[in-house]
């Protein structure tokens, strides 16, 4: 990780208002594809195949929100939860034990999406495995029809790895906390069950 | 500082003043610089900061006091009185921005549809800043004032932010910029929304 910063958004403009997020997906992209490469050597990932992978290879899809517990504890079935109190909360985790990724993924994780009209959360802050980020301030949100903070240096979520997204709840209400960017899975039976099914 | 100033629309900033990333990027390049001399040897190390460096944020507004003099939470304040008020100071006794933190200031946005606030003046340190009327605000459903030049508020220095006060109620005033933390872990270890001293 480098030096990083943020920027804030409209998600649906996202490309003119920061142009070089492309080349930053393309780099987390990279990055994420060659550790998995290492870590899950000998699968390769072709990109031709990287919903429908072949036996030698791993594949990629969207960050599913069943790897994450939600604010409540329980893992989600899809980005909007409830908060149920005000104050400084837990809003995601991993959904395995120890709030860790299950295990055959792997996240790459540019930023956060919160698509409602309604912006619950002030501020945020992040842990990955033992690695604290500081705290981030998110009422400029308000102003946005479609919010988004988006990382100029995407990070990876690792595998049996812990990851701790905190923030301070306003109001509680039902919020949509939508992490962006991509998942790599190892084993595609994993990610064949019903879509909103538990993964583990 | 010889800089003006534009009100806007805070999501069309790029588009009606397009010179905002120069100045952001200005004031970012001259807060570090600041900070790498003030706190040398630590380098900076953006929002990821490692051992030996200072980290980067949003402006936070634990470490600012509202109008009742009440260290801020959130952005969001409660006028109970109308008139000239102090509406925004540093934290710490005597107005001023708590140690190890300095703040790059390039504008105020108003996160609300209903704009309570027709006149502002500003002082950081000795200096005083002209009132400036912005009931020209009152056109746009998300009001901005952006500086053409941004300030620093420095560590220990004081800052206080007036305004006349048109009718009691909830206001939320933002002040867009960036922070930087000579101590991360003061904003690593904390809770969110917990004060920073």
């Amino acid at each position: 990780m480098g030096l990083g910063s943020y920027v804030f958004c409209e998600w649906a403009s996202v490309q003119k208002e920061f142009p070089k997020f492309q080349r930053t997906f393309a780099d987390l992209e990279s990055r994420l594809i060659s550790k998995c490469n290492l870590d899950w050597s000998p699968k390769t990932f072709n990109a031709g195949l990287a919903l429908a992978p072949g036996v030698n290879n791993y594949g990629r899809t969207t960050i599913l929100p069943s790897l994450f517990k939600g604010n409540a504890g329980t893992q989600l079935v899809h980005w909007r939860q409830h908060l149920g109190s005000t104050g400084h909360q837990t809003l995601l985790t991993g959904a395995a034990a120890g709030n860790t990724l299950p295990e055959d993924f792997k996240v790459g994780w540019i930023g956060l999406a919160f698509p409602n009209k309604q912006m619950n959360i002030s501020e945020i802050k992040f842990q990955i495995g033992d690695r604290k980020y500081g705290r981030i301030d998110l009422e400029e949100l308000r102003l946005y029809d479609k919010p988004a903070i988006v990382f100029e240096e995407g990070f990876i979520i690792d595998e049996e790895t812990s990851f701790e997204l905190y923030g301070y709840v306003e109001h509680a209400d039902y919020q949509r906390i939508v992490p962006l960017g991509f998942a790599a899975f190892k084993i595609v039976d994993k990610v064949l069950g019903v879509p909103g099914a538990a993964i583990s | 500082m010889t800089g003006g100033y534009v009100i806007c629309e805070y999501d069309k900033v790029k588009a009606e003043f397009p010179e905002f990333r120069a100045v952001m990027q200005a004031l970012e390049d001259s807060l570090i610089a600041k900070a790498s001399a003030d706190w040398a040897p630590l380098s900076y190390g953006g929002i990821a900061p490692l051992a030996g460096q200072f980290g980067k944020t949003t402006v936070m507004p634990q470490l600012f006091a509202d109008n009742a003099g009440n260290r801020l939470t959130s952005w969001e304040q409660t006028f109970t009185a109308t008139g000239s008020q102090t509406i925004m100071t540093g934290v710490e006794s005597g107005g001023i921005i708590p140690e190890d933190f300095k703040v790059g200031l390039v504008g105020l946005a108003f996160l609300d549809k209903a704009l309570k606030i027709s006149e502002i003046k500003m002082q950081i340190s000795d200096k005083k800043l002209p009132r400036m009327n912005i009931e020209e605000a009152f056109l746009y459903n998300k009001p901005a004032i952006i500086f053409e030049e941004g300030f620093i508020l420095d560590e220990k220095t004081s800052f206080d932010l007036y305004g006349y006060v048109l009718s009691q109620g909830i206001q939320r005033i933002k002040l867009i910029g960036l922070q930087v933390n000579r101590i991360p872990n003061k904003l690593q270890v904390t809770n969110t929304g917990a004060a920073l001293t």
